[in-house]
């Protein structure tokens, strides 16, 4: 369950570099995403960039690297590895806590590191119809500022909300298509401070389903291992809403391989940033993610109150 | 212990969970026939195999002509790797036919699926 990669990132390093930076950096260090579910046979698994609509129980462990972030006055290496826990408190209701860890190398040789702010978010199922394979929901994400060490983080809360959504392309004719699905997440940063930036996130996530493929369309005979895999690009996009930045975008396309099993996934992603206001590196994205709800279904996998 | 030991030992506690796991959401692993095939000959039964063990309460297999009039027999979960499920079919002739399954993973929870193969002789 977490926040966007494009929003409370976005001020966190503020006291270093101003600008159109601060949407880069948004962009680079990701912070956690996750859920999982179903909706009727689609399978939607946890995206790296941004949430996905379902509530679940989840652990998220991501490594984020990236090489000259783009600056106004210089640019910045990144390394992040972030976690993230979420629990159900009912079927349709999830809360989630998360940070990261950041270490920042900047070009004119200077660096900082530290554990960044704490984040915490909530968030309700709206609807799912397996019929037509698709899901929606919307939830609140808070980073609580102060709560990061060594200056990484800001020192006031930065909120959230979000809508989320996910739609299956099953019902479709052609073979081709049926494998297909798409999910997304469109949130606002809303700073607690007056003269820090809003920032607009609209996140999409193209999927190719090889399950899918093998299962209910066509046993094409792939091999085992790519059989539980999906192709994914992830397109995390943010815009800049006011304080001088109005209009900026930044972000990155991110073609992947994710792979899963009956208890978790591991997936890979390039970012690749999408103007030079975002960068001129491709990153990676390696993430790590455990489907608690599976693994421990009768304990700490189920939810609070079923 | 630094950042760098306390991660560690998270992505080491999260890899154990990761093998630990014993059962969960099943997904289908092969089908026979298999998905969108064309067969030459009338199978006797169409089995799917998963890759979790099924509840043979609440996992079930039924095959439908292009008619929709059912031509599979009651399905039954393999009891000795509680991993397949297997229909059988009545003596069918040429045409399409679409495989309708819902499955319960022994922790409860439930997968479903639909895919068609063709006979052809």
């Amino acid at each position: 369950m977490e926040k966007n990669i494009v929003q409370p990132t976005t001020l966190r390093h503020a006291r270093y570099l101003p600008g159109a930076v601060l949407l880069s950096l948004a962009l680079m260090t990701p912070g956690l995403a996750s859920a999982h579910g179903f909706a009727g046979k689609r399978f939607f698994p946890a995206t790296l960039t941004f949430d996905d609509p379902f509530a679940a129980d989840e652990f998220d462990l991501l490594y984020n690297h990236m090489n000259d972030v783009a600056g106004e006055d210089q640019s910045v290496n990144i390394d992040s590895v972030g976690v993230e826990y979420a629990k159900t408190i009912t079927p349709t209701i999830a809360l989630s806590v998360g940070t990261e860890y950041d270490w920042l190398k900047f070009a004119d040789g200077t660096s900082n590191k530290g554990f960044n702010n704490i984040e915490i978010g909530g968030k309700f199922l709206g609807h799912v119809d397996d019929q037509s394979e698709s899901v929606w929901s919307y939830g609140l994400n808070v980073e609580l500022g102060g709560t990061s060490n060594h200056g990484v983080g800001e020192d006031f809360n930065v909120y959230s909300p979000t809508f989320f959504f996910g739609k299956g392309l099953g019902n479709f004719s052609s073979s081709f298509v049926r494998p297909m699905a798409v999910t997304g997440a469109i949130a606002v940063d809303l700073p607690a401070r007056g003269n820090v930036s809003r920032n607009l996130n609209t996140s999409f996530s193209f999927q190719y389903n090889f399950s899918y493929l093998e299962s209910f369309v066509k046993d094409v005979g792939l091999p085992r291992i790519l059989r539980n895999s999906l192709f994914l690009i992830e397109v995390p996009v943010s815009t800049c809403l006011d304080q001088g930045c109005g209009g900026d975008v930044t972000g990155t396309v991110n073609p992947g391989i994710l792979l899963f099993n009956d208890s978790g996934q591991i997936t890979v992603e390039a970012p690749i940033p999408i103007n030079n206001k975002t960068g001129d590196s491709i990153g990676v994205l390696l993430q790590l993610h455990l489907y608690l709800d599976d693994i421990f279904p009768h304990s700490i996998g189920k939810p609070i109150f079923d | 212990m630094t950042a760098r030991t306390y991660l560690g030992v998270i992505a080491a506690a999260a890899c154990l969970a990761w093998t630990a796991a014993a059962a969960a959401h099943a997904f289908p692993q092969q089908e026979e026939p298999a998905v969108g095939s064309v067969v030459h000959e009338a199978p006797a039964s169409v089995r799917i195999w998963f890759n979790a063990k099924l509840e043979p309460l609440f996992s079930n297999v039924v095959v439908k002509d292009a008619q929709g009039k059912e031509v599979s027999g009651d399905s039954h979960v393999d009891p000795d790797s509680l991993s397949m499920i297997e229909a059988p079919l009545q003596p069918i002739g040429a045409g399409q036919y679409h495989v309708y399954w819902r499955v319960v993973a022994r922790d409860g929870h439930r997968t479903e699926g639909d895919y068609v193969f063709t006979i052809k002789p």
